[in-house]
């Protein structure tokens, strides 16, 4: 691999990033440092540049997507756009709006829209025990044997800063990244050195729902209510065969499932401790 | 009016096997990317939406077929299709 050149591995597809600037080169490899890798074929390239103004500006394929001064806004820009693009492409894998989490070599995945809570269960959990894949995208071979995830920084809305408040402490906090909306990207490895997992075996479902005020309440789902679920948060599904319909009807079949309505991510945390994994 | 009618599955509809889904059914049209999910009793109606039957003859079968629950089907049987028909997942013939 060339020496300014990066390149991002999700699911059977690549994301070059080309970027001449050392500093700037550091700081992408430090964000996207968990999900580096060099064998998938690429579907997008992005080119980072300084310009002489000290304008960062990020191209993908030859197109303008960010010239500014922020260099947080061009973390923020590249890893929204290159999830969509490692997605939009993917054939091979079925592809979920999921965080992604495992115990030994039994995976969890938390299937939710935005809002349900989804990157700040997995930042909680990284940090009481679980090892990490993804907060954001879960890639599942079609025989529901595998799964893997984009382990880009976990992103921490505002309203969610109290995870990172409770498990880093004051030395850890200078490497969080600061976004222009309040959110922060957050290293997994900063809530546990070494969570970072590359795949497992999908073992549970869970389908969370944040609603703040409301008991904490648990309901088994069904084979075919997993399904339903779980069709609701397949983004690629018209890249696969029969639409993953069937892939996806497997997959619920040999794994365990679940939705849950929390106001405290705690006692999600300490549900899933008492729950029987196999 | 309505127990006259015939139900007929909408076209374009996967099935999952329903079988391996306990007899509950989850239905998905990939032309609009509908998914719609069923308990058991409303797969089972679904499964005789054939477009000869009529909802009074699937009321009739289904009474047959679990008799200590004839009342309860009836009003579920009307039900169920109204909801299926609002949703797309049949048509009447």
């Amino acid at each position: 691999m060339r020496g300014n050149l990066l390149c991002v591995q999700f699911g059977d597809n690549a994301a070059l990033i080309l970027c001449d600037d050392h500093a700037l080169r550091q700081s992408l490899r430090r964000h996207l440092r968990h999900c580096l890798g060099d064998t998938a074929p690429a579907v997008v390239t992005y080119k980072v540049t300084l310009e002489e103004d000290q304008a960062v500006q990020l191209l993908a394929n030859d197109e303008l997507l960010y010239r500014g001064l922020r260099s947080s806004c061009l973390i923020e820009y590249l890893m929204q756009d290159l999830t969509v693009a490692l997605t939009a492409h993917c054939r091979q894998h079925l592809v979920f709006h999921a965080a992604g989490l495992a115990r030994g070599e039994n995976g969890l995945i938390l299937c939710g829209g935005s809002g349900s809570g989804k990157s700040t269960l997995a930042a909680w959990l990284t940090a009481s025990g679980f090892d990490f894949l993804s907060d954001e995208l879960v890639a599942v071979t079609p025989n529901g044997g595998e799964m893997s995830g984009l382990a880009r920084p976990i992103g921490l809305k505002a309203g969610s800063a109290f995870v990172w408040q409770h498990w880093l402490d004051e030395t850890a906090r200078p490497n969080l990244t600061h976004l222009s909306n309040g959110a922060v990207l957050l290293d997994p490895e900063l809530l546990r050195p070494r969570c970072v997992r590359a795949s497992a075996h999908p073992q549970i479902l869970l389908f969370p729902r944040y609603a703040a005020g409301e008991p904490f309440t648990v309901q088994r789902l069904s084979t075919a209510e997993a399904l339903f679920h779980l069709m609701h948060r397949l983004i690629n599904a018209k890249n696969l065969p029969g639409h993953g319909f069937a892939a996806a009807t497997h997959l619920a079949r040999q794994t365990i499932a679940y939705s849950l309505t929390y106001a405290d991510v705690t006692s999600v945390a300490e549900w899933i401790e008492q729950t029987d994994w196999s | 009016m309505l127990d006259a009618r015939r139900p007929r599955q909408a076209p374009g509809y996967q099935v999952a096997d329903m079988e391996s889904l306990d007899g509950e059914i989850v239905l998905f049209h990939p032309a609009t990317q509908k998914i719609l999910y069923s308990n058991r009793s409303g797969a089972l109606i679904w499964g005789l939406c054939d477009g000869q039957r009529t909802v009074a003859d699937i009321i009739q079968l289904l009474s047959e077929a679990y008799p200590d629950s004839a009342l309860e089907i009836e009003a579920d049987v009307r039900d169920t299709l109204l909801t299926f028909a609002r949703q797309g997942a049949i048509e009447w013939v």
